[in-house]
Parts: structure tokens; sequence; C-alpha cells
């Protein structure tokens, strides 16, 4: 199990990477106008645009904070992971494969007691 | 057709996520440079060369070696009470056994990461910290069949969580020595793993699935 989460927050932090990089991307494209000439157009494609980009990168450095924890073994990563998960399930195809995967990861009960703190490991989770 | 593309986007995707584990599993093997395995293996002081003397392994200790050697003391501490509280007070005689190889293999152990700690100058706990003794007062109070089964599974959830613990630090940490150590403890801990769920199910223990 010990390497499905390693490769789990692996996946979780290049998604991250990738996801924050187009949002960059978009910020840029929108900074320098490259939009259609049409005043209108302009405004409603750069508000557009930046709630696109914010919501791209707040996701994207979820997943990246999602995935340091997970490679740092920290118990606060779990439920943060899953959540990611779930969500990621919706973008086909590739982040609904590493939702499955993550999801399959995350879910079992032996996941759960490595990522657990040793306190709750010794009085059995409760 | 667009359905058909999506579909090869998918497979694509899974042989995507299919080579990152790959390349998660060959790092982890280059990372423990072909130390043997054995599973029969014991923790005997005699057995661990741990100490280099071409290299100054001070200067290659990371705060993750630190943290890895402090948390396996405190763990073998408590290993060492609860196996030797099962060994006087268990009912079953597999649970008596398992407690006693526990007790004694944590003890070696032990030794040889005290023996490690004196080299790195790095100070490790001596004694249970509280949250520690309220387990180990805990499991006091109980008697027979119900020691039993609440010792073996606390010994399912904890060597579960230590073999996750170990075979991180065998790829992870930076000082060879510490890296050598949490690798040559593996095999031992997966033993006293497998035997503790064996036990465990015996008992009538109810286990999650997949542990």
């Amino acid at each position: 199990m010990e390497r499905h989460i390693r490769a789990v927050g692996i996946l979780y932090i290049a998604l991250g990477a990738l996801g924050a990089l187009a949002a960059l991307m978009l910020f840029l494209v929108i900074a320098i106008g490259l939009l259609p000439a049409d005043r209108n157009a302009v405004e409603v494609t750069t508000i557009a645009g930046t709630v696109v980009a914010a919501v791209l990168l707040l996701h994207s450095i979820a997943n990246i904070i999602g995935g340091i924890g997970l490679l740092q073994r920290r118990a606060w990563a779990r439920p943060l992971a899953i959540f990611l998960a779930a969500l990621s399930l919706l973008n086909f195809p590739l982040g609904t494969a590493v939702g499955i995967y993550a999801l399959w990861t995350l879910l079992k009960p032996e996941t759960r007691v490595i990522l657990a703190p040793r306190p709750n490991v010794w009085a059995h989770l409760h | 057709m667009s359905k058909s593309r999506g579909m090869t986007a998918f497979i694509l995707s899974l042989s995507f996520i299919t080579l990152t584990i790959a390349a998660c599993d060959t790092q982890s093997d280059r990372h423990n440079g072909g130390v043997a395995h054995s599973p029969t293996a014991t923790m005997t002081p005699a057995a661990s060369p741990i100490v280099s003397p071409t290299v100054n392994p001070a200067l290659t200790l990371s705060p993750f070696d630190k943290g890895f050697m402090t948390d396996a003391a405190r763990g073998g501490l408590m290993e060492v009470q609860l196996g030797n509280m099962a060994a006087r007070s268990a009912t079953n005689n597999e649970v008596k056994r398992f407690g006693q190889r526990v007790a004694t293999d944590h003890s070696q152990a032990s030794q040889i990461l005290r023996q490690l700690a004196s080299t790195l100058n790095v100070t490790l706990p001596q004694e249970l910290d509280p949250e520690q003794r309220n387990v180990v007062s805990r499991l006091q109070n109980l008697t027979g069949k119900e020691f039993d089964r609440e010792y073996m599974k606390m010994m399912v959830n904890d060597h579960t969580k230590d073999v996750s613990e170990y075979e991180r630090a065998a790829s992870q940490a930076t000082n060879p020595e510490v890296k050598l150590f949490a690798s040559q403890t593996l095999p031992t801990l997966r033993d006293h793993l497998k035997m503790a769920r064996d036990i465990a199910v015996k008992l009538g223990v109810k286990l999650p699935q997949s542990q």
C-alpha cells in the first residue's frame, strides 16, 4: 500500500502542477488581451476567464498540498485527497482514472491506519 | 467516434497511472540498494554493520531521519513493554509466544538503534510518553480473552503503520546507516505483522478485509 500512497501523492502533485500552469497561462492570455477585440466580448470573457483561472488555480494548489501531505503521511491529507478524488472523477478521462485509483487507495483500511496519527492507531481508530 | 476517442484517452490515462506506480516501485527498489531481505532475518546487533568508518553520517542526517529514529525508539519502548505484558498476562499460548517474540525482537532493534543514535549524536526518548502510558494502563485493566483480543488488534494496527514507516525510511532516509537499519528491520516487522494477523483471525478479532 506504501507505493500506492506514494503514487497517488506524485500524481496529485503532477496534476496540480499542470493545472496551475494552465491557470497561469489563462491569466496571462487575459492580461495581454489576446481575446476578441469586441469590447463587450472582452469584458465578459475577461470576467469568466478570471473566475475559471482562479478556480483552476485553487484546485491545483489544493492538489499539490494534498499530494505533499500524502507523501509526508500527514493525517489531514487523507480527507483532503478523498474530496479532491471525488471532484476529479468528473474530469474525464485523466481525472476520472486518477480519481478511481486515488479512491481505491485512500479508502483501503490499511491506508487509513497508515495515515492515522499513532494514538488513533492504538485506540483502533475510534 | 468521440466516444471511442474518450475511451482511448481513458485507457491512456490508466496506462499513465500504471507507469507512475511502476516508477515508484523501481525507485524504491533502487533506494534499497540491493539489501537482501530474508523473511526469517532477525534483528541481531552482530548482523547489522551499522557504523561505517568512511562516512561522516552526522553530515547527512536529515530532519526526516531524526524523526524516524525518535518515532522508532518510542514505538520500540512501547512494543517491548506491551510484549512483556502479553507474555505475562495473556491467556492464549500463541498470544504469549507472540508477545515474547515481539519483546525480544524489539529489544534487539532498540539496542541497535541506540548505538546508531549515539554515533549520530541523536537523543532518543528513554521512556513512554503520556499517550503511550494511557494505552499501557488501558491494557493493564483488561484480563483473559478480552486482553488477548485487544492486544492482538492493537498489534495488527501498530505493525501495519510500523511497516509503512520503515518502508518509507528504507527508501527515503538521507543517512545510509539509518536507511540500512530500516531495511534490515523490515523483514522482522513484516513477520510480526503476518503473525499478528494470523493470531488475531484465530481469536475471532474482526479485521478489515485488506488487513
